[in-house]
């Protein structure tokens, strides 16, 4: 999807995030490579502990020194956040990348009034005087759809609900315009209704300051409609990217197909039996050797298990899978029904093994 | 919208579960502010149906589910269980009837006692129930009918010392209590010969051991004396202390019981009223001591009572050593302190194995359940829920649930939390416990599609009221309420050909504190009329089968 402006705001490049644990280094993201474009929307999706969320974290610079290696390059607007000090970093957050969280009442602080957390930003990085900031965050709170923003400035976080908080947690991290937004799980907490009011409110301010959006989230039901382009991780590393219509219309890798099988669909008829992924994430602290997926895979085959397959590109411009046997291949067919005679898979195609339900 | 009316329930009879107009009311400190959060719902669930409630956050879904539990009781309104209406029963009735109502919370961790082994959670509603059948029950209840009568038998003692001696027994018993509710595990903590030493050193410790059988029998003697408690109340008491150490105590008493009464009579100088009323005063402090216990934590009421009655003993002392110099009184009521306190620990400890005992009785039904779930016995027993994925930890959460075999399950948004792979495995496990245990289920959640997928029957709520009633899929098909259209228009559907961006979702939920008038949903409904402010819509049959409570229906009325 060719946008107007393709100057690159974020660019990462193998992004890779180690923690040490007693059990030894878990690397939860895993040589993570991505670029974003003014004005465009990301979609990073997958499962709790895909590494997601620490990929974002890694972005902003927002995870402890201690215990943590990070390696790679991360560069927002010709900054490598890589190597910034704490001070830099904290000039960064806000007017050049800017987070929302996922419990907007655990990112905003309780005993301070509205008012003061939105201008807050304002007057540390811009240096507004009290009165301009309280201007501008009366503005910020009307642009995010609070229909008193006047009376909002003046209230604590718990008298809001949970959509006008998000709204306001949403007018803080644009408060200063920053170059990029990251939005982590946004609407997991909220309900269809808000959900809906919360991603369009995004969209609307992604488009108006055509500032690129990282949308992270596990639902692909969010990213469908909403993103340009989908990133689907597994075990911390990138498992398909591709423009959202592709992945959509095209999706290669057997992890996408299952994650999109399993969602229960308004229009299927009650009692549909749901497609389930058999057993369990991997243990990032020894993860599986060959393909990260291929434990809990359909088609997986004996080179799956041997060797990791490298992210390569499909037809379509974009588009990027990390698999052997891509899904409506000949290929993804015959180790489908080769794992069908050995008796791994069932007739009705679910993994047959310890740990399936 | 307004959903007051009937018109959608099944027969009576028909239905396990029957709640008529069920309100739920929440005082908002002293504003006279009144939240509400239910404002007269009515809903059956037939026996071995799924009843799915779904609406938005603040529609008092969830406050239905706790409701019908009775986690608070309703402010008005009717509850039918098999016909038995649950609003009108007493908490010990309740606590019987809580086997067959079961439910599943959200969040799956939480839910679970961090600090317990998943064999442990999920057996822990059999012990309750055992408990609660055989164990302390009958004690607690005896004692509770009898309480009272052994308060005014105690008004019969002068009035200073019944105070001092009130007084005394509760911080007593506030202190074994909340040693006891603390949760502290008593083994290993004292050994049988360390404190006592380290306080008064060896020969006092003799001493103490002499005296340690001494109360022990003394209680006995003294319960028996006073002759108003039954046998097998304290043989209840009795019971948790192996066989060893009552055949000790039975022994000991039978013998040393003799010399009390003849030391306590000559101490006394012959004064047999004063025997009597150590004996009457005794009962008086255990019963006194027992309700302060159980209104400090009624959980733990089994385990208090054993130590109220049994720090009564140093309260006996008080008349065994009435003929003694002050330095030898000091002495022996210190020492009957540390071994009244040695004594409870000793008593909870066993009451502690008694636990494990039944526990190991409890084992196999508990393997059995966590295999039913697909959870590995073998690798899930011995762990704590933190080393639990989400998915497993709401495995455990409906193990604990089934285990007790419950009439209906009520699910409190049980997959909300989860990644889509593990709420499709937690749906496709409810959907399979349905088939095989032949449950009935109450499905509470925001998510309509997994609504759609679990229910047989789906009930739209809006700020306390119903809105619409139907089969799902004719609801989600034909929409009758112009809520439940505004909610499927608001899905995020997996599809990038449907534009989402074409709905208009109107602002937040009104105040349920002060709900607009007539039909509540008028202030956010695209075809609200002044009509709607004025009347509150009935509960209607439409031609497409489903109930709808709505002046300007979407689909023809029948």
């Amino acid at each position: 999807m060719p946008e107007p402006s393709t100057r690159v705001v974020l660019e990462v490049e193998s992004l890779t995030t180690e923690f040490f644990t007693p059990a030894g280094p878990l690397r939860a993201v895993d040589e993570v490579s991505f670029t974003l474009q003014q004005g465009q929307s990301l979609g990073l999706v997958g499962e709790s502990g895909s590494g997601k969320s620490v990929t974002a974290r890694s972005i902003m610079g927002l995870l402890p020194r201690s215990n943590v290696a990070t390696s790679g390059r991360v560069v927002i607007n010709n900054i490598d956040v890589m190597s910034l000090g704490a001070a830099a970093l904290r000039r960064m957050w806000g007017p050049e990348v800017a987070m929302v969280f996922q419990d907007p009442l655990g990112s905003l602080n309780p005993v301070m009034r509205i008012g003061t957390q939105v201008a807050e930003g304002l007057r540390v990085h811009l240096k507004m005087s009290r009165r301009d900031a309280r201007r501008v965050a009366l503005e910020l709170l009307a642009r995010v759809g609070i229909s008193s923003p006047e009376s909002c400035l003046d209230q604590y976080p718990h008298q809001l609900s949970g959509g006008m908080r998000q709204r306001v947690v949403i007018a803080i991290a644009l408060a200063c315009e920053p170059s990029l937004l990251i939005a982590d799980e946004p609407t997991t907490a909220l309900d269809v209704t808000v959900q809906a009011q919360i991603l369009d409110l995004l969209d609307e301010q992604r488009a108006e300051r055509s500032m690129p959006l990282l949308l992270i989230t596990h639902d692909l039901g969010i990213v469908a409609g909403r993103t340009d382009n989908v990133i689907v991780m597994y075990g911390g590393q990138i498992m398909e990217q591709a423009p959202t219509s592709v992945l959509f219309s095209d999706m290669k890798m057997p992890y996408t197909e299952d994650l999109f099988r399993s969602i229960p669909r308004i229009e299927n008829p009650s009692h549909t039996r749901l497609a389930t992924i058999a057993g369990r994430p991997p243990d990032m602290v020894n993860p599986p050797k060959g393909c990260r997926f291929a434990p809990r895979c359909r088609y997986a085959r004996g080179r799956c298990f041997e060797q990791e397959p490298e992210l390569r590109a499909a037809t379509s411009p974009g588009h990027k899978y990390r698999c052997f046997h891509p899904v409506g291949t000949r290929a993804a067919d015959e180790a489908l029904s080769a794992n069908k005679a050995e008796g791994r898979v069932n007739e009705t195609g679910q993994l047959v093994g310890p740990g399936t339900t | 919208m307004a959903g007051t009316g009937k018109a959608h329930l099944r027969p009576h009879g028909e239905a396990l579960l029957r709640v008529e107009d069920l309100v739920v009311e929440f005082k908002i400190g002293a504003t006279g502010n009144v939240v509400n959060a239910v404002s007269g719902i009515s809903l059956d669930v037939l026996a071995g149906e799924t009843v799915g409630l779904v609406g938005e956050s603040g529609c008092g879904k969830s406050t239905t589910g706790k409701a019908i539990m009775g986690v608070p009781s309703p402010t008005s309104g009717s509850v039918l269980l098999d016909a038995v209406d649950l609003t009108g029963l007493s908490d010990d009735e309740m606590r019987r009837i809580r086997p067959d109502l079961q439910m599943i919370f959200q969040d799956p961790i939480s839910s679970l006692n961090p600090r317990r082994s998943i064999g442990d959670i999920v057996a822990e509603p059999l012990m309750i129930k055992r408990e609660d059948q055989v164990g302390h029950g009958p004690v607690r209840g005896w004692l509770k009918r009898y309480a009272s009568r052994f308060v005014a038998v105690a008004e019969t003692v002068t009035k200073p010392l019944r105070v001092l001696l009130v007084l005394a027994s509760v911080a007593f018993v506030l202190w074994v209590v909340s040693e006891a509710a603390e949760g502290r595990r008593f083994e290993s903590e004292l050994a049988w010969t360390e404190v006592p030493a380290q306080i008064v050193g060896f020969p006092v410790l003799v001493i103490l051991v002499a005296m340690a059988v001494v109360v022990f029998a003394g209680c006995l003697v003294w319960l028996a004396l006073a002759a108003m408690i039954p046998f097998e109340v304290v043989s209840g008491y009795l019971a948790p202390i192996s066989p060893a150490v009552g055949l000790l105590g039975a022994a000991s008493s039978a013998a040393v019981s003799w010399f009390m009464v003849y030391r306590t009579w000559n101490s006394l100088g012959g004064n047999f009223a004063w025997v009597v009323r150590g004996g009457v005063l005794t009962v008086a402090t255990v019963s006194i001591m027992w309700l302060v216990a159980s209104a400090i934590k009624p959980s733990r009421a089994g385990a208090a009572g054993v130590a109220a009655s049994l720090a009564s003993l140093a309260y006996l002392q008080v008349f065994y050593i009435a003929g003694l110099d002050a330095v030898t009184k000091l002495v022996v009521i210190l020492a009957s302190a540390a071994l009244d306190y040695f004594i409870v620990k000793l008593v909870v400890k066993k009451l502690a194995m008694r636990r494990s005992d039944t526990q190991r009785r409890f084992d196999p039904l508990v393997r059995e359940m966590l295999e039913v779930v697909g959870m590995n016995p073998d690798s899930t027993v011995g762990r704590k829920p933190h080393e639990l994925s989400g998915g497993q930890a709401q495995r455990v959460s409906i193990a604990r649930a089934l285990i007790m075999n419950p009439k209906v399950l009520i699910c409190d948004e049980p997959v909300s939390a989860l990644d889509v792979s593990v709420q499709a495995q937690t749906l496709n496990l409810l959907q399979d416990m349905k088939q095989r245990y032949g449950l009935t289920l109450l499905f509470i959640a925001h998510d309509l599609a997994v609504v759609k997928n679990v229910s047989d029957r789906v009930a739209v709520m809006y700020l306390g009221k119903l809105c619409e009633v139907g089969a799902p899929d004719s609801l989600f098909a034909n929409p009758a309420h112009p809520y439940t259209e505004l909610l499927l228009s608001a899905i995020a559907h997996p599809d990038p050909l449907i534009d989402p961006s074409i709905t208009e979702v109107p602002a937040d939920l009104p105040s349920a504190v002060s709900p607009p008038s007539g039909c509540r949903f008028r202030t956010r409904c695209p075809r609200a009329e002044e009509h709607c402010g004025q009347r509150e819509p009935q509960m209607r049959p439409t031609v497409v089968g489903q109930y709808v409570a709505c002046h300007f229906p979407l689909v023809e009325m029948g």
